[in-house]
């Protein structure tokens, strides 16, 4: 009896510490953003002074970054953060994301915890939906002139359908600084294959796949004794869009996503369902047939992907340069200049103009909002840190670091960087510690150019270019008689919407189906087309059209047609506003 | 599975002893009072884990936003129903899942009982048990990486056809997961290695519980090793086989999500996807949770339909039920 009693106490106590944990957890969730504490402290040190101007009590804030995955980190560990810490007294807790997106977005949408500060990237439509941000336009306006000037002209662009602002978008152009080195979409080759063919230039797509198969003829295999792969293209998942953008690339089309945006009257046409696709389908198909197409283009995923062009078996790739970002700069570290790769403006005939490079545009989002449950005291504070980060000489420190340290200033004004300052920071480690890496995208930016004249990102500015390409780089810039790697391709044309695939697409609209829809579709049938006989290409292509959505396309072309036009209006508009004042 | 129905045996009585009502229900209860406080925690648990959810259910029948209060909800019928059962591909989806499962519940219960078998018939004890850790570690890998193993093992470069090219049995490397009609096959293959040894443990204590004296009586009657496999083990573990077995058809429709999502591709797609990746794609990346809910519900509904099912053919198979 006694034993039973000690039992039935024990469990008594189990139970208890479990009613009593499970209480505290759910008190806890609803303080973790540090709500109350930092709203105590706010009112704590607001009411005596009377002067939120001069709060410069520390406070921490969580900013939540779905952008990509990152090292966590609190600002004030970097030297850019600490200074921005003394300046406004505020820090933020940088949280990356770590796995799916919509998964984690998604558990905050449904907890309604956010943390102060959010980018939800993909997600950042379901978050404003769900009423998770606060409106931004009468903050700003209030207490962040810097940062009103910066997007003055994208005002009315910011603001959404209920005329609210949500959202502070990284990048705010002001004019256009022509990139240096490829950021955007282009069709490599291996510059081992350009060198041994005589430095040939193709622009159509049959001269592209011409070099790879002359080289491919002569040379099958890598010196260690590895297969080539003649061209092998990236399919898995939601990257897909950078293969199958290639018809519309090819066209002449900058990347507006899966519509084309007429120039004239701004209507947006699907391009997955015309004879683009059915063209370079067929051409794929025919160097399929040759064996040049990577057998497992379609099974690979994105490390695989990653990793074949790494070790240096593939010829030719068409993608986006800031997707093969991690292969780019291990084969550019060692010093071998042959194993890198260099990209070309394809099109399907000569007389198409490229669109490789992307004209100046303003993406409204993704971007950063504050979140619904931070008080208004707390809101104050964090703007007034983003209108710090918004002013210019801020703008200058985080994009070229200090002068006489990290950049220099010539005689008429023009930014420059020595050798020794270019080698100093092209360790990762280093721009880490000094914060650059933390700070010179997500937040309140400006790209293209300084009023100035200097470009706004280094790497743009042509002096600093110029200075940075190795002897093997040199090599092929004299063969092709260009002093950047963008001079080969066409100026980009004015697109007032671009990019078109900003426009916000009502999750679970037709618009939204017939993306994750056509994707599925053309993920099915484009391997069945691409490695099927040559003789039956005809029949699949006939059957993949039958399969197309096209009631859901109409749905698409007509909500990514009037965001153009209407985006398109708005800068018009903004642009005027901006001058008028 | 004696012992059990020895602890069932006494519950028939109860209606007989019934009839003084309330008052012995009450008795019986403070006799018991030490198990039931036991169980509290666990009906508390799955209260709040099994039972409230089902109120989610609801969410089936809205066109749910997140963040409104269920009273904002707006309320669309059987619509995301529909969407479901008219969708050209749902078929095809229910067809994959249901041969996936199929393929690895067969796989699943031969492969470990027969390995089961195997380990107990080893006299080597050192040699035993190295066999059966080897077997299980697999089971802790997780998708993520076992499917990463698996895709090189079978990538054109990876071991296997390097094999096959080696004895000269195929004339090209053959791109396994890029055929679609293959891939049931590769993932019931992956299934089994990486939970054949995890799975063989219960049947392994199965075996462990039946009377050394009928093995030693079978020797004396002369019966081979095979044999006593036959008549002895396999009998023995019968009951645990049905019990498994009926459990398991109540998961028919899990057929599992990572390794579909994992190991499917473009060129596979038509016989990768199954229920949960058609979630996962339509419902929870799109934010259409009402979708997902739908779907979830079907799928209960079905696996319930098969658990009754099942119970009441084994036991009109005389080989009693789960309940």
């Amino acid at each position: 009896m006694f034993k039973f009693k000690h039992l039935l106490f024990a469990l008594m106590l189990v139970l208890l510490l479990a009613v009593v944990g499970c209480s505290d957890d759910s008190d806890e969730t609803s303080g973790e953003n540090n709500e109350p504490d930092t709203s105590e402290e706010g009112t704590d040190n607001e009411t005596p002074e009377e002067e939120p101007e001069e709060n410069l009590e520390p406070v921490s804030y969580d900013f939540f970054d779905a952008s990509g995955p990152g090292t966590d980190i609190n600002t004030s560990e970097v030297e850019l953060g600490k200074r921005f810490e003394e300046a406004t007294g505020v820090t933020f807790d940088i949280e990356h994301i770590v796995g799916d997106v919509n998964q984690k977005i998604g558990t905050m949408i449904a907890s309604g915890e956010y943390p102060e500060l959010l980018n939800a990237e993909q997600s950042t439509d379901a978050v404003i939906d769900a009423g998770g941000f606060v409106p931004l336009q009468d903050l700003i306006k209030e207490h962040a002139p810097n940062l009103y000037d910066m997007y003055a002209p994208y005002w009315e662009l910011m603001k959404r359908d209920d005329g609210n602002i949500y959202l502070i978008s990284s990048g705010a152009p002001n004019g256009y600084a022509r990139p240096a080195n490829l950021e955007q979409g282009a069709w490599f080759i291996k510059r081992e294959a350009l060198a041994e063919l005589d430095y040939p230039e193709p622009r159509t797509l049959d001269e592209y796949f011409a070099v790879i198969e002359e080289f491919m003829a002569a040379n099958p295999q890598t010196e260690d004794g590895a297969d080539r792969i003649g061209f092998t293209a990236l399919t898995y998942d939601w990257r897909l869009f950078a293969f199958t953008n290639q018809p519309n690339h090819l066209a002449g089309f900058p990347n507006d996503g899966g519509a084309m945006i007429d120039m004239e009257t701004q209507d947006a046409t699907v391009y997955a369902n015309t004879d683009y696709t059915r063209d370079w389908l067929k051409k794929l198909n025919e160097v399929n047939n040759k064996g040049l197409f990577d057998r497992e283009a379609f099974t690979q995923n994105y490390d695989e992907y990653l990793a074949k062009i790494t070790n240096g078996r593939v010829v030719g790739f068409f993608d986006y340069q800031w997707q093969i970002g991690d292969a780019w700069n291990k084969l550019g570290e060692d010093e071998d200049p042959y194993n890198d790769y260099m990209g070309f403006p394809i099109t399907f005939s000569e007389d198409i103009k490229d669109q490789y490079l992307d004209p100046v545009a303003y993406v409204s989002s993704p971007g950063m909002g504050i979140t619904t449950g931070t008080p208004e005291e707390d809101q104050i504070r964090i703007i007034k840190y983003l209108d710090h980060i918004a002013k210019i000489e801020t703008q200058k420190e985080i994009m070229w670091g200090d002068e006489g340290v990290h950049y220099e200033v010539s005689d008429d004004g023009r930014y420059y960087r020595t050798e020794e300052q270019i080698a100093m920071l092209e360790p990762k480690e280093f721009r880490d510690a000094h914060g650059f890496t933390y700070f010179e995208w997500g937040w309140p930016r400006m790209s293209g150019l300084y009023d100035d004249g200097n470009s706004v990102e280094p790497r743009r500015q042509p002096e600093v270019a110029a200075l940075s390409y190795k002897d093997g780089d040199k090599e092929f810039l004299d063969a092709y008689g260009i002093t950047t790697f963008t001079e080969l391709f066409a100026e980009p044309e004015e697109r007032p919407w671009f990019p078109a695939w900003d426009t916000p697409v009502e999750t679970g609209s037709d618009a939204a189906l017939y993306d994750q829809t056509n994707n599925d579709l053309m993920l099915r049938q484009f391997p069945k087309i691409i490695t099927g006989d040559p003789s039956e290409f005809d029949a699949n292509w006939q059957e993949y059209l039958d399969e197309f959505p096209s009631d859901l396309a109409e749905a698409y072309e007509e909500v990514i047609g009037n965001g153009a036009k209407s985006k398109a209006e708005k800068l018009a508009e903004g642009v005027e506003n901006a001058n008028a004042e | 599975m004696q012992a059990q129905t020895e602890v069932n045996a006494p519950t028939p009585k109860m209606p007989q002893r019934k009839d003084k009502g309330f008052k012995a229900f009450l008795k019986k209860c403070k006799d018991q009072r030490a198990l039931l406080i036991m169980t509290i925690p666990f009906v508390i648990w799955v209260f709040i884990f099994k039972y409230l959810p089902v109120w989610g259910w609801t969410m089936a029948f809205q066109d749910y936003k997140p963040a409104r209060t269920f009273s904002e909800q707006e309320w669309v019928g059987f619509k995301h129903f529909l969407f479901l059962f008219e969708s050209d591909r749902f078929l095809g989806v229910l067809r994959n899942t249901l041969a996936q499962s199929v393929i690895n519940m067969v796989l699943g219960f031969v492969t470990a009982i027969g390995l089961a078998v195997l380990i107990n018939e080893l006299t080597n004890m050192k040699f035993k048990r190295v066999v059966q850790t080897i077997s299980y570690l697999p089971h802790f890998l997780s998708w993520v990486v076992a499917a990463a193993l698996v895709s090189s093992v079978l990538s054109i470069d990876g071991i296997i056809n390097e094999i096959l090219m080696g004895l000269n049995l195929v004339d090209r490397e053959l791109l396994f997961l890029g055929v679609g009609e293959w891939f049931w096959g590769i993932l019931g293959a992956a299934e089994t290695w990486k939970n054949v040894g995890w799975n063989a443990i219960i049947y392994l204590a199965a075996i462990s519980m039946i009377d050394q004296e009928q093995y030693e009586a079978a020797k004396i009657d002369g019966a081979s090793r095979v044999q006593r496999i036959i008549h002895i083990t396999i009998p023995g573990m019968k009951s645990v086989i049905i019990v498994l077995l009926i459990m398991n058809i109540g998961y028919i429709l899990e057929a599992g999500f990572e390794a579909q999502y994992l190991l499917g591709n473009g060129q596979n797609v038509e016989y990768s996807e199954n229920i949960d990746v058609f979630v996962i794609k339509y419902g929870i990346s799109q934010f259409n949770f009402a979708l997902a809910t739908a779907a979830g519900m079907f799928k209960t509904v079905i696996s319930f339909v098969f658990l009754v099912a099942a119970n009441s053919l084994s036991k009109k198979m005389g080989q009693g039920g789960l309940y």
